[in-house]
């Protein structure tokens, strides 16, 4: 981010580039907004620290919670979680300092579960707990402009979804779900630009919801039915076959960035489908590579080492549960570890060729 | 002219009406990865992804054929990959990224091998034999490569090896004495790294390599101090108090150290040490108070202390951030 001091130029720059003015007014508004976003900066580290904190927080007050026996009391748990959503949204409207961040984290977690907690003591069914959960995030993120609070109300967006779709026991809803994260996540990063540019608050929560839809889809591909044995296994080729498609959609703005030449696009094209159709029965394999090609291309390095990290274990669970023998996953990883390394090497030779060029 | 980031667009949209097009070209222009980034992540994607996969279809097929192959033929097959390896290494016009993924490979690949060997002739070895002979194996290797995911693997066998120990052979140990090994060990990678640094900087390792590690001895820490005074509190271990030695050490041990770290994290202005360290202090504190609670109340008084500690420390670290930030400007 740029310092408050750097503004000028900025607007400057981004003026003669694209044709566009600032006027006064709009340029002081910018200027406080940088100054208060500079006050408020912080490294990956404090946010990390603001989390662990939260969570460690929350912890603590749930077990203080449960050994005061509260649980029991529907009211006094509606009551307290219901003040503490509101206690925490107030803080972060009214005192937009980080170091609240901890505070109002750890309120909001708190107060979403014990309002949860109080609606299934009532014995509310628990699918209408999820939905009142879903509505009670989504109104915050409607008010608040905090990327923590934000963050987590996603979270519990998603979490609350990918139970209601658990609940109705189904492994179409589970890939129906996966597959709605899939195209929200692709719309919501290739959109960015109408998204920031249409509603000043979607410029706030764009990388917090961005970063929760990942989490989303990195965790509910672990919900997929595994194995062609499991009931209605074909259901999970859906978020599969979406996966594919989004990624064969971005090729045509990947293909140019990386030099290869318009009349060697229709090889690019059939050499990337050719690899990619194996992965249509690894559906979780097929939604983290294209968390890390969507990651990668608008450089969000966090979302795109967690789509490393989820590779890496989803590899690992498909051919745990391969029903194969040992020999043929060998064959089948040899073949294709040796795949890979000739496309290394083709795609290395076509680089150093058409760079000598 | 400095170009503008992610942040800076979207604060810009916040506030200015401009279309969607403008603010599309600015971010492809100067927050998206160009050529030179996607060519790299190409290649190293499809070479990490080839190695790896080879080596554990290799992996799977002497699982497979363990049965069948002649004891000179299993062994022979592993030896022959790993002098494959390094022949290309040592004879190959490879650049140096790719030579030492070869050679990353086939320090794994050492580990089959000692595996492979173990069964057959059956030599009866716990599990911690077997990983220290592959520390011991590796070691030139990863002096002389000097790679960071290799130096990952052999600082990963030497954790494996202390806890494969005191699991199979160190019966009469207190529990909380591999963690307390394991810290001092990791500590002394990340001081030896250091102090690398400081003497040839271009031997200096990677940053991530150095967190990573560093995160490892904090976990140790935190854990073996918090299970050292769960021992001592339900009298798991008879040898175990506060007055237990490998307890004492370990405390003395991380204070000592913890306090390098805040220092070195202070002198180089690093985030992660000046945040790692005094939060990894909460939870055991917090821990320590919990283990020894006799009252309901001081659930509630914990949860204050974490909230008003944690609170604290970002704001010290908010202040450090500004102080870096005006002295990079200066």
């Amino acid at each position: 981010m740029k310092k408050p001091h750097e503004v000028t130029d900025l607007l400057r720059q981004l003026s003669d580039a694209h044709d566009i003015s600032f006027d006064t007014e709009v340029e002081n508004a910018i200027r406080e907004g940088f100054e208060k976003a500079h006050s408020n900066r912080s490294a990956i580290a404090i946010k990390v620290l603001t989390i662990l904190g939260g969570v460690l927080a929350t912890l603590l007050f749930i077990g203080f919670l449960y050994v005061i026996d509260i649980f029991n009391s529907t009211w006094g748990m509606l009551s307290l979680g219901i003040g503490f959503i509101v206690g925490s949204i107030v803080l972060s409207r009214r005192v937009d300092l980080l170091i609240l961040d901890t505070i109002a984290v750890t309120l909001y977690a708190s107060g979403l579960l014990m309002f949860g907690m109080g609606l299934s003591a009532g014995g509310m069914h628990s699918d209408m707990v999820s939905l009142f959960i879903i509505i009670m995030a989504l109104i915050t993120l409607v008010l608040i402009e905090n990327y923590m609070l934000a963050f987590v109300a996603a979270i519990a967006v998603s979490a609350c979804s990918l139970q209601l779709a658990f609940d109705l026991r189904g492994a179409f809803w589970i890939s129906l779900y996966l597959s709605l994260a899939v195209a929200g996540l692709t719309a919501w990063i290739k959109q960015e630009a109408v998204l920031i540019t249409a509603n000043p608050k979607l410029a706030i929560l764009h990388s917090p919801i961005r970063l929760a839809l990942v989490c989303t889809v990195l965790l509910s591909a672990s919900f997929l039915p595994v194995g062609y044995h499991a009931p209605y296994w074909y259901v999970a080729l859906f978020p599969s076959l979406l996966s594919i498609g989004a990624i064969l959609y971005l090729l045509p703005s990947i293909l140019p960035s990386i030099g290869v030449q318009p009349k060697d696009e229709y090889v690019a094209y059939v050499a990337v489908t050719l690899v990619l159709v194996p992965i249509l029965f690894a559906p979780a394999i097929a939604c983290v590579l294209l968390v890390m090609i969507l990651c990668f291309s608008i450089k969000d390095r966090t979302g795109f080492v967690m789509g490393i990290i989820g590779l890496i274990y989803y590899i690992g669970v498909f051919y745990y549960n391969l029903d194969l023998s040992l020999l043929v996953k060998s064959l089948l990883l040899m073949g294709s570890g040796i795949l890979l390394i000739v496309l290394y090497f083709l795609l290395h030779q076509y680089f150093q060729r058409h760079e000598k060029i | 002219m400095s170009t503008p980031d992610r942040e800076d667009i979207h604060l810009i949209s916040r506030h200015a009406q401009w279309p969607a097009s403008s603010a599309r070209k600015a971010l492809e222009e100067h927050v998206h990865p160009g050529r030179k980034d996607w060519k790299q992540f190409l290649e190293l994607f499809l070479i990490g992804t080839g190695v790896a996969f080879t080596l554990a279809g290799i992996i799977f097929f002497f699982a497979y054929n363990w049965d069948s192959l002649h004891k000179f033929v299993k062994i022979g097959l592993i030896e022959g990959l790993i002098v494959a390896c390094t022949l290309v290494i040592v004879f190959s016009q490879l650049n140096k990224t790719l030579k030492n993924i070869l050679l990353t490979a086939a320090a794994v690949l050492v580990g089959v091998l000692l595996a492979v060997f173990g069964q057959v002739y059956q030599s009866g070895a716990d599990a911690y034999d077997l990983f220290l002979m592959w520390t011991i194996a590796i070691i030139i290797w990863v002096l002389i490569a000097h790679f960071a995911p290799l130096w990952l693997v052999f600082i990963t066998l030497i954790n494996t090896t202390v806890f494969l120990y005191a699991d199979q052979v160190a019966n009469n140990w207190p529990k909380m004495s591999p963690f307390m090994i394991s810290f001092f060990i990791n500590s002394g990678f990340v001081l030896a790294g250091v102090i690398l640094g400081r003497l040839r900087p271009s031997a200096k390792p990677p940053e991530w390599l150095m967190i990573v590690v560093a995160l490892g001895a904090i976990v140790m820490a935190s854990t073996g101090l918090i299970a050292g005074k769960l021992m001592s509190r339900f009298n798991f271990d008879s040898l175990l108090g506060i007055g237990d030695p490998n307890f004492v050490a370990l405390l003395i041990g991380s204070l000592v150290l913890y306090a390098a770290g805040l220092w070195y994290g202070f002198k180089q202005r690093k985030l992660f040490y000046l945040g790692a360290v005094p939060f990894s202090a909460i939870v055991v504190v917090s821990a320590f108070i919990l283990i020894d609670a006799d009252n309901d109340i001081v659930f509630l008084l914990i949860t204050l202390f974490v909230i008003i500690a944690t609170t604290l420390l970002i704001r010290w670290l908010i202040n450090i951030q500004k102080n870096i930030t005006h002295e990079k400007a200066a």
